[in-house]
C-alpha cells in the first residue's frame, strides 16, 4: 500500500526528470565530441573516422543520410544546431546553405586547388567526384552502349536506367544540372530533354545512390548514372559494369566538407576537417577510387586526367541560387504536373 | 457500536425507473432482520442504499439518530459481506481482517488483540497467515465475516453470502452466522432470495417484490399469516383455489363452509392452501370431491397433486407415519379444509380477508 | 477514523479524479492534440500567403505520382491482409485443434517473429532472396533464377510472413476457448468435417478473425522501414509522406500534411468499417469445455508437421538470418567465408550509446505508460461520463496516427520557441509514449473490466477513502497486468523505428536507426549484429512477461 505509492511517486519522479534533462538542447561549453552528418559510404569513411578518433579522442557522432536529407535538417535546425561538420554530396548543396555555413581557413589552404572550395572558406571540397555513365556488358552490347547524355533519352533504355532521386541524393543531383547544362542550358531545349529524361526513367528513382551501381552490376538495370569512385570500384573488382566517361562533358563538382555555423563543438569541427584534408587521408584517396584535391599528390592511372573530363562550366554560386527552383522544375516533371 | 436502523420513505430512481418506491423499515438494535424476494425485487439496491454504494433519492436512512444519507460510503461504518467474499487476493488473512482496524487508526497492539479474537470466533485462527488463494469458499465466507464485524460497526449488512456455497455447507454457515450474531448483537440486515434460510435464521423478515415492501413479520408470523397472495406463493407451497364469499360463508366448487374473516366481505376470493392444510379422505365425507392426478414420493411424505374440477389443482401432503393408505392417480378423494390455517385473500390477491 | 491531513481535504474537495482527468487533458491537449491540429491546418495552406485551399488535396487526388501510391498502399494492404488470414487461420486451427508436437515451441518462435520489427525481416529477405542473396545464388548454380524480390513481391512476402502471427494467435486463443458443445450439437444434428468448419466453427470465431485482419492491414498501411528498404520504386503512402516531409522541411511541410491526413483516414475508414460489419455480433462462449484435441492419422501427422514447422520457420527466418550473419566476416558490404566476432566489435566502437540510448529511451518512456495508464483506465472504466469518454477517444486516438506521421506532426509543433524539443530524447520519449498509449489503455481497461468491483466497495464500506482505496487496492491489484502489457510496449518500443527515423539527431540514434542506416550503407554485418542485439533483448523480455503472467498472457 504505502509502498505502492513510494514506488509510484519514485517512478513519476524519475520519469520526469529524465524527460526534464532530455529535453535540454546541449550546452556543454567544452566537450570530446563530433556530431558528424555525412553522406558517404561506411566502408572506406569509418576506418578514416575512427583513425581520427583514435588520433585525437575525440568522440564522433555520427547521423549517416542522404545528402539531400542532411541539408534539410540543417536548414531545420538553423536556429539550434545540432551538427557540427557536414561531410559528402556536392558542393551545389552546400552552396544552398552556405549562410548557415562556418568559414573557416584549415591547415592546408596552399596544398589544395584553389578551385575545389568556396570563394568564402565556407566549404571546401575533399575530392573532385564526377558523374559517369555506367552499363552492365552482358545486358548491353559495347556498340549499344550509351556514349554520353544524348543517349539516356533512348526508348531502348526506357525503364532500365538506374538513378538516384536528386532530393535525396547530391550526386544525382549533381548529374541533373550537368545533363541539363550539356543538353543545352537552364532554357526550353534543355528542360525539353529533361522531360524526355525523365518519361524515360519510367517512374523508377532509386532512394539512394548505392542502389544506381548495385542495380547496373546485378543486371537489375541495363546502364545508370553514377559517381566515379563506385563505378571504378566495381568495374576493378570485375563486376558486371563499364564505365563510360560522356562526351558532351562531366562534372569536376567537389565533394566537400563543411563545419555548421553554431557548431557546439567548434574546435573539434576543425580538427576534423584539417585531418580530411591533411597528406594522410588524400593519399588514400587514390585506392578508394576517389580524386583527391591536393595538388602534390598524383592521380591513379585508371582515372582520365582532370582536364579530360570536358568544361561545362559549374558555376556553384549561380546552381546554389536556382537549386530550389530547379528541384521544383524537376517535380513537377516526375510528378506529371 | 451496534445501532437500530431506520429506513424511512426510501426512495431509488434510476432516470424514469422506480426501482424502490417509499420503503419503510424499522429494525431494532441487535435484530437480525432480512430483506427477502425473486431477483429483481429490490433487495440487494436497498441493501447498498445502507451502504452507500447506490444513491437515495428520497427518503432518510438513519443509524440510530444519525441521517446517513450524506454520508460517502466509506465513513459509515456498516460493516458489509459481499456475495463474492470480495477477499483481497494479495494480503494476508490477518491483513484483510485488519485492514479497516488499520484505517482507523488503531495502534499495532490493539490490532492483534482485536483480530486474534475475531478469528477465533469464526474459528480460523490457524489460518492467520495463510494467503486467500489457500482458502476454501466457507473457509473464505468466515473470514469476510470476522472483517466485517472486527470493525465493531454500527450496522451489519450481508449480501446473499451463501449462494455460493453448497448445499450442506450452507447449513453449516446459517447457523455459525445466526450464533456469532447473537453473541455480538450486532444490528443486521441480511438479503437473500433463499425463503428456507430467512425463515430459519431471521428475527423478521421483509418480503420484497418490485421495488416496494409486501409484509414485514416474523417468520412464523409471514408463514401462517401471509398478507397477500404474493406473499403466500414466495413463503412455502400455497395451492390458490377460486372460490366466493358472502358474508362468513366461503363457497367452492358446490361446497360451502364457513370461516372467521377479518371484515365483512361479499365477492370472488381466492382461498390459498398449504400441503399441510387440507386432508384427503377416500371416502365421501362432505369436503369436496377431486381426483388424485399425480402422486409423488417423497422420503418421509406423499406429495398428492389432486384435481378439484373446475381447474383447480390442489397440493396435499400426507405423511407416511400417519400410516395413511397411499393413492394412486385416478383415485377419487374427498377433500377438506383447516379453517384455522388456510388463507383468503380478494380475487386480486392483494388484500387478506383473515 | 483519522482526520484526514489537508492535502487529502484539498484533494477530495476538488476531487483527485477530476485532477487526474484534467491533467490527462492537459498532456494530451499539448502533445497530441496541438501537433495534430497544426498538421490539419497546413494540409489546408499550400502557398506562401497563408490563403486557405484545398489545392493540395486536388492535386493528391488528380496526379497519379500521388494517387498510384494510394492504390499501392492499398494494394499491399489488402493483399498482405489476404494471404495473412489464408496462412494464420488453418495453421491456427491445425494446432489448436491436432495433436502437433511441440506447440509450445512452435507457439514461441511465431511470437518472437511477431514482436520483432518488419524492417529486419525485409532486410533478411534482401540478405536471403536479393539480388546477391544467399538462396538466389545457391540455386542460380543450379540454373533457376529467382524474380526480383524488391518492390511489390517482396513487400507482401516480408508484410505476411511477419503479420499472419496476429491471426495465427488470435484464431489459435479463440478455439481454445471455444465452446465445444456447439460443433457437439452440429455433429447430432448430422452435419461434420467441412461443412461444420463452415457453417459453425468459423463463423464463430468471424469476430476474433476480423480483429486480426485490422490489425495487419493497419500494420501494413503504416509501416515505412520496409518499404524504404525493399519498396524501391514501388511507392506507398508512408514512404511518400517521408519523402514530401523531407524536400518540404525547412520550409512548411504542407503537402507532407495533406498526405498525413489522407493516411489517418485511410486507416479510421478501415476501423470504421470492421466496427460496423462486427457492430453487435460479438459471441461470448462460455469456454465451460474446450474442444478435445484430436489425434491425426500417420500421414496427415507428418505432412501437417512438415507445414507447420516450415511455415514458423519462415517467419523466424529474419531473426535466424540476422544471428547467423552476425557472425560472418565481412569485408565491406561483402561476405567472406568464415566467422567472426568483427560485427560486435564494430557496432561497440561505433555504436555502444545507440544500445544504451534505446534501453533508456524505452524504459523511460514505459514508466510514463504505466502512470498515465493505470490513471487514466481507471478514470475511464470507474469514473465512466461524457467527458471520460473524449479523453478515452483522444488517448485512443495514435492507433490510426502512422509513426512517421506522428515524428512529423511533433517536429513541426516543436521546432520553434517557445517549445523548442526537436533533436532531444524528450521528443523521441513523447513519440514513444504517444504511439502505445492506445495498447496501454486498452490493456489497462481490460484489467479493470474484469477485476471485481466488490474488492473496491469491500475496502471502502471497511472506511478507506475511494482514493485511497486505488492506491491500496485497485491499483495494485491492477499491477501485474498493466506490467505485461507495459512489456510488450517497451519490446515494441525498442524495435520501433517509423516515428524514430524522422525525429532522431547525432545525440539521440537508437539501434533501429544504426541498423537502417547500416544497411542503407551497405554494413551488413553491423546491421545484423544489430538486430541480433535486439532480438536478444526481445526473447529476454518475453521471459519476464511470462513469469509475470504465470504463463497465461496474450502477447496479442
Amino acid at each position: 500500500m504505502k509502498k505502492a505509492m513510494v514506488l509510484l511517486t519514485a517512478m513519476l519522479l524519475v520519469a520526469s526528470i529524465s524527460l526534464f534533462s532530455a529535453a535540454q538542447p546541449e550546452a556543454k561549453p567544452v566537450s570530446n565530441e563530433l556530431t558528424l552528418y555525412y553522406s558517404h559510404a561506411a566502408d572506406w569513411t569509418d576506418p578514416i573516422i575512427k583513425e581520427f578518433q583514435d588520433r585525437t579522442g575525440i568522440k564522433v557522432n555520427l547521423v549517416g543520410a542522404g545528402t539531400g536529407e542532411l541539408v534539410s535538417r540543417i536548414r531545420a535546425e538553423k536556429d539550434n544546431p545540432l551538427s557540427d561538420v557536414l561531410w559528402g554530396g556536392g558542393s551545389d548543396s552546400y552552396q544552398v546553405i552556405v549562410d548557415l555555413l562556418e568559414p573557416y581557413e584549415h591547415a592546408h589552404m596552399s596544398s589544395v586547388l584553389p578551385v575545389t572550395r568556396d570563394p568564402g572558406n565556407r566549404w571546401h571540397g575533399t575530392t573532385i567526384d564526377p558523374m559517369v555513365i555506367i552499363y552492365n556488358p552482358k545486358l548491353v552490347a559495347a556498340a549499344d552502349a550509351p556514349k554520353g547524355w544524348a543517349d539516356l533519352v533512348n526508348p531502348k533504355f526506357k525503364g532500365r536506367i538506374a538513378h538516384a532521386d536528386p532530393a535525396r541524393s547530391g550526386s544525382a543531383f549533381m548529374a541533373l544540372i550537368i545533363q541539363l547544362l550539356s543538353m543545352g542550358g537552364d532554357n526550353e531545349t534543355g528542360w525539353a530533354y529533361m522531360k524526355n529524361f525523365v518519361v524515360n526513367l519510367d517512374s523508377k528513382l532509386l532512394g539512394s545512390s548505392s542502389g544506381t551501381f548495385k542495380g547496373v552490376a546485378d543486371g537489375e538495370y541495363a546502364v545508370g548514372i553514377t559517381y566515379e569512385e563506385a563505378a571504378l570500384k566495381y568495374e576493378r573488382a570485375g563486376a558486371n559494369l563499364k564505365v563510360v566517361y560522356p562526351i558532351e562533358g562531366s562534372s569536376k563538382v567537389p565533394s566537400p566538407i563543411a563545419i555548421v555555423k553554431g557548431a557546439k563543438n567548434m574546435e573539434n569541427a576543425k580538427k576534423f576537417v584539417d585531418f580530411i584534408l591533411s597528406k594522410d587521408v588524400q593519399a588514400l584517396m587514390g585506392d578508394l577510387n576517389r580524386r583527391t584535391v591536393r595538388t602534390d599528390i598524383q592521380l591513379p592511372s585508371i582515372m582520365i586526367p582532370n582536364d579530360k573530363l570536358g568544361d561545362i562550366p559549374y558555376d556553384t554560386v549561380w546552381v546554389g541560387q536556382n537549386k530550389d527552383r530547379i528541384m521544383n522544375q524537376w517535380k513537377n516533371l516526375i510528378v506529371g504536373r | 457500536m451496534s445501532q437500530p436502523l431506520f429506513i424511512e420513505e426510501v426512495t431509488k430512481r434510476y432516470g424514469d425507473f422506480t426501482a424502490i418506491d417509499r420503503v419503510s423499515i424499522s429494525i431494532d438494535k441487535g435484530e437480525f432482520f432480512t430483506l427477502l424476494g425473486p431477483s429483481g425485487c429490490g433487495k440487494t439496491t436497498l441493501l447498498r442504499m445502507i451502504a452507500g454504494f447506490n444513491s437515495i433519492e428520497a427518503g432518510t436512512i438513519r443509524f440510530g439518530q444519525t441521517v446517513i444519507n450524506s454520508i460517502p460510503a466509506y465513513k459509515r461504518n456498516a460493516g458489509m459481506v459481499f456475495q463474492n467474499y470480495a477477499i483481497f487476493p494479495h494480503l494476508s488473512v490477518y491483513d484483510n481482517v485488519a485492514y479497516g482496524l488499520k484505517a482507523r487508526g488503531y495502534s499495532k497492539a490493539e490490532i492483534e488483540k482485536d483480530v486474534e479474537e475475531v478469528l477465533g470466533l469464526v474459528k480460523m485462527s490457524e489460518y492467520k497467515d495463510r494467503q486467500p488463494s489457500q482458502l476454501s469458499g466457507g473457509q473464505q465466507q468466515r473470514i469476510a465475516l470476522a472483517r466485517a464485524i472486527v470493525i465493531k460497526p454500527d450496522v451489519l449488512l450481508m449480501d446473499e453470502p451463501l449462494s455460493n456455497l453448497d448445499a450442506k455447507l450452507r447449513i453449516e454457515m446459517r447457523s455459525v452466522i445466526k450464533k456469532i450474531q447473537q453473541n455480538l448483537n450486532i444490528t443486521t440486515v441480511y438479503v437473500t432470495h433463499d425463503q428456507e434460510e430467512a425463515l430459519a435464521m431471521s428475527d423478521r423478515i421483509a418480503v420484497m417484490n418490485l421495488g416496494t415492501v409486501q409484509q414485514i413479520g416474523t417468520p412464523l408470523q409471514i408463514y401462517t399469516r401471509p398478507q397477500n397472495s404474493f406473499v403466500s406463493n414466495f413463503i412455502g407451497i400455497s395451492s390458490f383455489l377460486s372460490c366466493s364469499v358472502a358474508g362468513n360463508t366461503v363457497s367452492l366448487l358446490g361446497h360451502a363452509f364457513d370461516m372467521k374473516l377479518a371484515r365483512a366481505y361479499t365477492g370472488n376470493a381466492v382461498l390459498a392452501v398449504r400441503p399441510e392444510e387440507a386432508t384427503l379422505k377416500t371416502i365421501e365425507n362432505g369436503g369436496v370431491a377431486g381426483r388424485v392426478q399425480f402422486a409423488t414420493f417423497l422420503g418421509d411424505f406423499i406429495n398428492y397433486e389432486i384435481e378439484l374440477g373446475g381447474d383447480c389443482v390442489l397440493q396435499v401432503n400426507e405423511y407416511l407415519k400417519e400410516g395413511l393408505p397411499i393413492k394412486k392417480t385416478g383415485d377419487k378423494v374427498w377433500v377438506t379444509f383447516d379453517r384455522k390455517s388456510v388463507n383468503l385473500f380478494t380475487a386480486d390477491g392483494k388484500e387478506s380477508l383473515v | 477514523m483519522k482526520e484526514p491531513t489537508w492535502l487529502q481535504k484539498g484533494l477530495n474537495r476538488f476531487g483527485f479524479w477530476g485532477f487526474v482527468v484534467l491533467a490527462a487533458f492537459a498532456l494530451a491537449l499539448f502533445f497530441l492534440v496541438y501537433p495534430l491540429i497544426g498538421m490539419l491546418s497546413r494540409s489546408f495552406l499550400p502557398n506562401e500567403g497563408g490563403a486557405f485551399s484545398l489545392k493540395n488535396y486536388v492535386d493528391f487526388f488528380r496526379l497519379p505520382y500521388y494517387f498510384n501510391t494510394l492504390k499501392h498502399s492499398f494494394a499491399v494492404s489488402i493483399t498482405t491482409t489476404v494471404f495473412a488470414i489464408l496462412l494464420g487461420v488453418p495453421m491456427g486451427y491445425v494446432v489448436a485443434r491436432f495433436n502437433i508436437p511441440g506447440k509450445k515451441l512452435l507457439n514461441a518462435m511465431v511470437v518472437i517473429s511477431l514482436l520483432s520489427p518488419p524492417f529486419i525481416g525485409a532486410y533478411s529477405w534482401i540478405m536471403l532472396l536479393g539480388r546477391n542473396g544467399f538462396i538466389t545464388n545457391l540455386v542460380r548454380h543450379i540454373g533457376i533464377e529467382i524474380p526480383t524480390i524488391y518492390g511489390f513481391r517482396g513487400l507482401i512476402l516480408v508484410f505476411t510472413l511477419k503479420l499472419f502471427p496476429f491471426i495465427y494467435m488470435y484464431v489459435q486463443g479463440a478455439l481454445q476457448t471455444f465452446d465445444s458443445s456447439l460443433e457437439e450439437a452440429a455433429e447430432n444434428l448430422g452435419v461434420h468435417g467441412l461443412k461444420k468448419l463452415l457453417t459453425v466453427t468459423f463463423p464463430l470465431i468471424m469476430p476474433t478473425i476480423t480483429a486480426g485482419a485490422v490489425v495487419v492491414f493497419m500494420t501494413s498501411l503504416a509501416d515505412l522501414g520496409t518499404p524504404m528498404l525493399i519498396g524501391e520504386g514501388y511507392k506507398v503512402l508512408p514512404v511518400l509522406v517521408y519523402e514530401e516531409y523531407m524536400s518540404e522541411i525547412g520550409g512548411n511541410a504542407t503537402m507532407a500534411s495533406t498526405l498525413s491526413v489522407i493516411i489517418i483516414l485511410c486507416s479510421l475508414s478501415v476501423l470504421l468499417l470492421q466496427k460496423i460489419s462486427i457492430g453487435k455480433r460479438s459471441y461470448s462462449m462460455s469456454g465451460l469445455r474446450p474442444p478435445a484435441v484430436k489425434k491425426l492419422g500417420k500421414l496427415p501427422f507428418v505432412v501437417l508437421t512438415i507445414l507447420c514447422y516450415f511455415i514458423a520457420l519462415c517467419a523466424l527466418a529474419p531473426q535466424i538470418t540476422t544471428m547467423v550473419t552476425s557472425f560472418i566476416k565481412t569485408r565491406g558490404p561483402l561476405f567472406v567465408p568464415g566467422f567472426s566476432l568483427e560485427s560486435y566489435r564494430s557496432v561497440w566502437f561505433k555504436l555502444s550509446a545507440n544500445i544504451a540510448r534505446t534501453f533508456l529511451y524505452s524504459t523511460i518512456a514505459m514508466m510514463f505508460m504505466i502512470l498515465i495508464g493505470m490513471f487514466t483506465s481507471y478514470v475511464i472504466v470507474r469514473r465512466k461520463s461524457s467527458i471520460t469518454n473524449i479523453l478515452d477517444f483522444v488517448l485512443m486516438s495514435p492507433y490510426v496516427i502512422p509513426g512517421s506521421v506522428l515524428g512529423i506532426i511533433l517536429v513541426m509543433a516543436f521546432n520553434k520557441p517557445p517549445v523548442v524539443l526537436t533533436g532531444t530524447a524528450a521528443i523521441m520519449i513523447i513519440s514513444y509514449t504517444i504511439r502505445k498509449i492506445p495498447y496501454i489503455i486498452r490493456s489497462s481497461t481490460g484489467i479493470l473490466y474484469q477485476l471485481d468491483l466488490s474488492s473496491e466497495e469491500a475496502s471502502i464500506n471497511l472506511g478507506v477513502s475511494p482514493m485511497k482505496t486505488f492506491f491500496k487496492i485497485t491499483a495494485i491489484l491492477m499491477l501485474p497486468g498493466v506490467l505485461s502489457g507495459a512489456i510488450l510496449s517497451w519490446i515494441s518500443t525498442i524495435n520501433e523505428l517509423s516515428s524514430t527515423l524522422i525525429l532522431y539527431s547525432g545525440r539521440t540514434g537508437t539501434i533501429s536507426v544504426a541498423i537502417y542506416t547500416e544497411i542503407m550503407k551497405d554494413g551488413y554485418g553491423t546491421a545484423a549484429a544489430l538486430a541480433s542485439i535486439l532480438t536478444f533483448a526481445t526473447i529476454i523480455s518475453l521471459l519476464v512477461f511470462n513469469t509475470l503472467t504465470k504463463g497465461k498472457g496474450s502477447v496479442v
